[in-house]
């Protein structure tokens, strides 16, 4: 799709000049709404004592929260259905349940964030993660560094408290309203660009449709199931395996809750588009993706490296066979703590994310490698960075991925494998997920 | 005379018994219903007829049986339609009203608590077993999904009785046929009908998120009580009527009130296997409510406020008593209070007769 083809795009940065290098010149930019005058005092202090972890700790939770707080306005339910986590309850708060990592990702997805803006949050994150993880005998030789802490604040103020709470996601929101104020025709501008968008968007868009049959009623369901009838079976085939499984397991819950019209108007998509192969035969898989879940939201977290061996030993533990429509979700779980961070692995929960990986069959390896992995954005990002990547190579050697890529049709997919064989070649490997984040709409920040 | 003439004059006076049979009648109606189904065939004609014979009063060890029962043509394709599906395989034969009876009599005593009867029209037999679908008394069944939200793709047909003595086969693609065995064919209003406005006045003032399934929730209980045969009165009080109107002492009042739309709540949130629980047996105890003599009383945001409720008989035109049955004369009165203290009264008849008046808003 051309550029051009945009349905929202993510809010700018707030302009700050290339030489602010104090926290005396950032935070005048930031909004007065989002970040107090006495926040900024208590930044500048902290900062002023040298005590630049403290500083970035308190600007980062401030930015976060205040992202949260945002997302959370669009609804827990609506949320639960764009991060395809069913372990999220409807009355649960978006505080507590959204991991930090998931709410800019969220950001980047509905627009809230640009790319650029994402990829600055993530590296922040990344180094609070970090030194904050690190144990009181570490801390003497590694210490947070005042570039590093401006780096934190920096990207703060720039992508969250320098913007203005209410523009955030407006776009986003249009499109949203609009899919269950009327129904679309085939023939209408929205509906071609969304045939010819990137990836995102048209999972994006699934997401918003299951999440609006899900909580709807009345004439605005009757929308809703309207539009899915003509998206669905559009962008079907271009649909991966989570994604289907997303629109299978909506299904199963909404006729598991009773909800009549809403099961008839999914029923009617699934038979038209053959998809019920992707209904799951038992909600057994829910605990897996909820157990999964858990394992992201503690690798994903503050002290992960304490965090992760508990729900990595219980996921591990759940049984032998995955049911097929967790896989996807329980791969990147293991993959997850396998890959680590480029500040490390978690070496307690090796054995346990090595032990879900043995049980991994060829076949389904295969299936992984070519209806899974490539939309997996979380493991494809981590392959971006050079140590999470170096460890992917002894995964491919270990796991013989080379031989099972053999049989893979997507292109791209087998170049990776390829490329990832024995790590010779890291920027051809590199290239090669650059192509695969931008087939998604995504871009790697150089 | 000689002894043999007479004989044959004796005979040749007695006219030949006329024979009616609804075999007959039913056969002709079955063709084209089953063409209008896609599930054509002979042999499904005639076993399906004679499978109506044996449900119009099927009963085991004494006890009247109600089963369900679903044909069709593809049985993994019909399963992958319903979530949290399973099915038992209890046997097959060849493709006649013989196996059909066999099936009956295997799978009828098992077919209760959410299970059906399904027969499969395989290519040179009848396969027959039990199947069911769902997880919580608040899921969608097999004939909301299989019937009601039918699919001319996957054709099915379902057999079963909506009142003691009538049987209803209706289709995926949305035809059906009833057959009464009562005396009397049913005059005035569709009793199915006629259940799901009351049913609709029971949750008229419940949470809109919550009033689907509280709807599904009474209308799965009422339906039960049709098949049952016992008939039964009900009201629903107007909503601005906090506590019982005076007259309705007469009865067992529940304090507090059995709140249906609250353990609904509390099942789609928990999903557990106590809320489930607790929502089935709040059904069981509806049921039996219903069953009692009395009016049974409900408001409409779908609570239950008493049962066993009786009410003085009201005077005809110029003092006279008004005309009926015990029940029918307290439906009467339950009709002169809708508007008033009453939002809606409904009238069940031992044989499948319903009535309903509700107020408009």
């Amino acid at each position: 799709m051309s550029a051009a083809i945009t349905l929202w795009e993510g809010s700018g940065l707030a302009r700050i000049p290339a030489n602010a290098k104090t926290p005396e010149d950032i935070l005048p930019h930031a909004n007065p709404r989002q970040l107090s005058a006495r926040d900024r005092t208590q930044i500048i202090y902290a900062f002023n004592n040298n005590s630049y972890e403290m500083a970035s700790n308190f600007i980062w939770n401030k930015a976060i929260s205040s992202l949260k707080s945002q997302l959370s306005s669009l609804g827990t339910a609506f949320i639960a259905e764009m991060l395809d986590r069913p372990d999220i309850l409807p009355d649960a708060s978006i505080a507590q349940v959204l991991t930090d990592y998931d709410a800019l990702r969220l950001a980047r997805e509905l627009g809230a964030v640009s790319t650029t803006g994402y990829f600055r949050l993530k590296q922040s994150f990344d180094r609070i993660a970090h030194f904050g993880q690190l144990g009181p005998e570490d801390e003497d030789d590694a210490q947070m560094s005042i570039d590093e802490a401006i780096g934190v604040i920096r990207s703060c103020v720039e992508t969250i408290l320098g913007q203005n709470k209410i523009d955030v996601a407006l776009d986003f929101k249009k499109f949203r309203d609009n899919l269950e104020a009327g129904v679309f025709d085939r023939s209408d501008a929205e509906i071609s660009r969304l045939a010819d968008s990137p990836y995102f968007f048209k999972r994006a868009s699934i997401r918003i449709l299951l999440a609006l049959i899900k909580s709807n009623r009345g004439a605005q369901l009757e929308n809703a199931l309207g539009n899915a009838n003509l998206i669905v079976p559009l962008i079907w085939s271009e649909l991966f395996t989570p994604e289907r499984f997303q629109i299978g397991r909506a299904y199963s819950e909404i006729v598991a809750d009773g909800k009549t019209q809403a099961a008839s108007g999914l029923k009617k998509i699934l038979l038209k588009i053959r998809g019920f192969d992707y209904v799951p035969e038992d909600l057994r898989s829910r605990s897996f993706v909820a157990a999964a879940q858990k394992v992201i939201e503690a690798h994903e977290g503050l002290n992960n490296f304490y965090n992760e061996p508990a729900p990595t030993k219980a996921l591990a533990e759940m049984g032998s066979t995955i049911p097929r429509p967790a896989f996807p979700v329980c791969m990147t779980a293991a993959l997850s703590v396998k890959l680590g961070n480029t500040y490390g692995i978690c070496y307690d929960a090796q054995g346990y994310a090595d032990s879900i990986l043995k049980k991994v069959t060829p076949e389904r390896w295969l299936f992984f490698i070519d209806n899974c992995l490539r939309a997996d954005e979380r493991i494809l990002e981590k392959l971006t960075d050079a140590r999470p990547f170096a460890r992917w190579v002894g995964v491919v050697q270990d796991y013989e991925l080379e031989g099972v890529a053999l049989d893979a049709k997507d292109r791209d997919m087998k170049s990776l494998i390829q490329e990832s064989k024995d790590g010779t070649k890291p920027l051809r490997a590199r290239n090669v997920l650059s192509r695969l984040l931008s087939r998604m709409g995504f871009a790697i920040e150089e | 005379m000689p002894a043999k003439k007479r004989k044959k004059a004796t005979k040749a006076e007695k006219p030949a018994a006329h024979s009616i049979s609804i075999h007959k009648n039913l056969s002709d109606s079955l063709a084209s219903f089953l063409e209008k189904e896609k599930l054509t065939g002979s042999e499904t004609e005639e076993a399906l007829a004679s499978l109506v014979g044996l449900l119009s009063s099927y009963s085991e060890e004494g006890q009247r049986l109600f089963p369900e029962v679903f044909v069709f043509d593809d049985v993994s394709n019909i399963l992958q339609t319903l979530p949290n599906s399973e099915h038992v395989v209890i046997g097959s034969g060849p493709k006649t009203s013989v196996t059909l009876g066999l099936a009956l009599k295997r799978c009828a005593p098992l077919a209760q608590w959410g299970w059906s009867i399904y027969v499969l029209r395989a290519a040179s037999e009848f396969e027959y077993g039990l199947l069911r679908c769902g997880l919580t008394a608040l899921s969608l069944t097999a004939p909301d999904l299989l019937i009601e939200q039918g699919d001319k793709s996957l054709p099915a047909l379902l057999i079963r009785h909506i009142s003691q003595h009538t049987i209803e086969i209706s289709g995926a693609c949305q035809n059906s046929i009833r057959i009464h065995f009562g005396a009397l064919e049913q005059p005035g209003q569709d009793p199915l009908l006629v259940t799901r406005n009351f049913c609709t006045s029971l949750v008229e003032d419940v949470p809109a998120h919550l009033q689907e399934q509280v709807f599904n929730f009474y209308w799965g209980v009422f339906r039960s009580v049709l098949r049952g045969g016992h008939g039964c009165l009900a009201a629903a009080l107007k909503s601005n009527k906090k506590t019982l109107p005076t007259q309705f002492k007469d009865g067992v009042a529940i304090n507090p009130a059995l709140d249906i739309a609250a353990k609904v709540e509390s099942l789609l949130k928990r999903n557990d296997c106590e809320s489930d629980i607790r929502l089935r047996a709040t059904a069981a105890l509806i049921r039996g409510m219903l069953s009692t003599d009395g009016i049974t009383v409900f408001r409409p945001d779908g609570t239950v406020r008493a049962y066993n409720v009786f009410v003085k008989n009201p005077q005809g035109p110029g003092g006279a008593p008004t005309l009926g049955g015990a029940r029918r004369r307290a439906f009467e009165a339950l009709c002169s209070w809708v508007g008033s203290d009453l939002d809606s009264a409904y009238f069940l008849s031992q044989d499948g007769h319903a009535e309903y008046r509700g107020s408009t808003r």
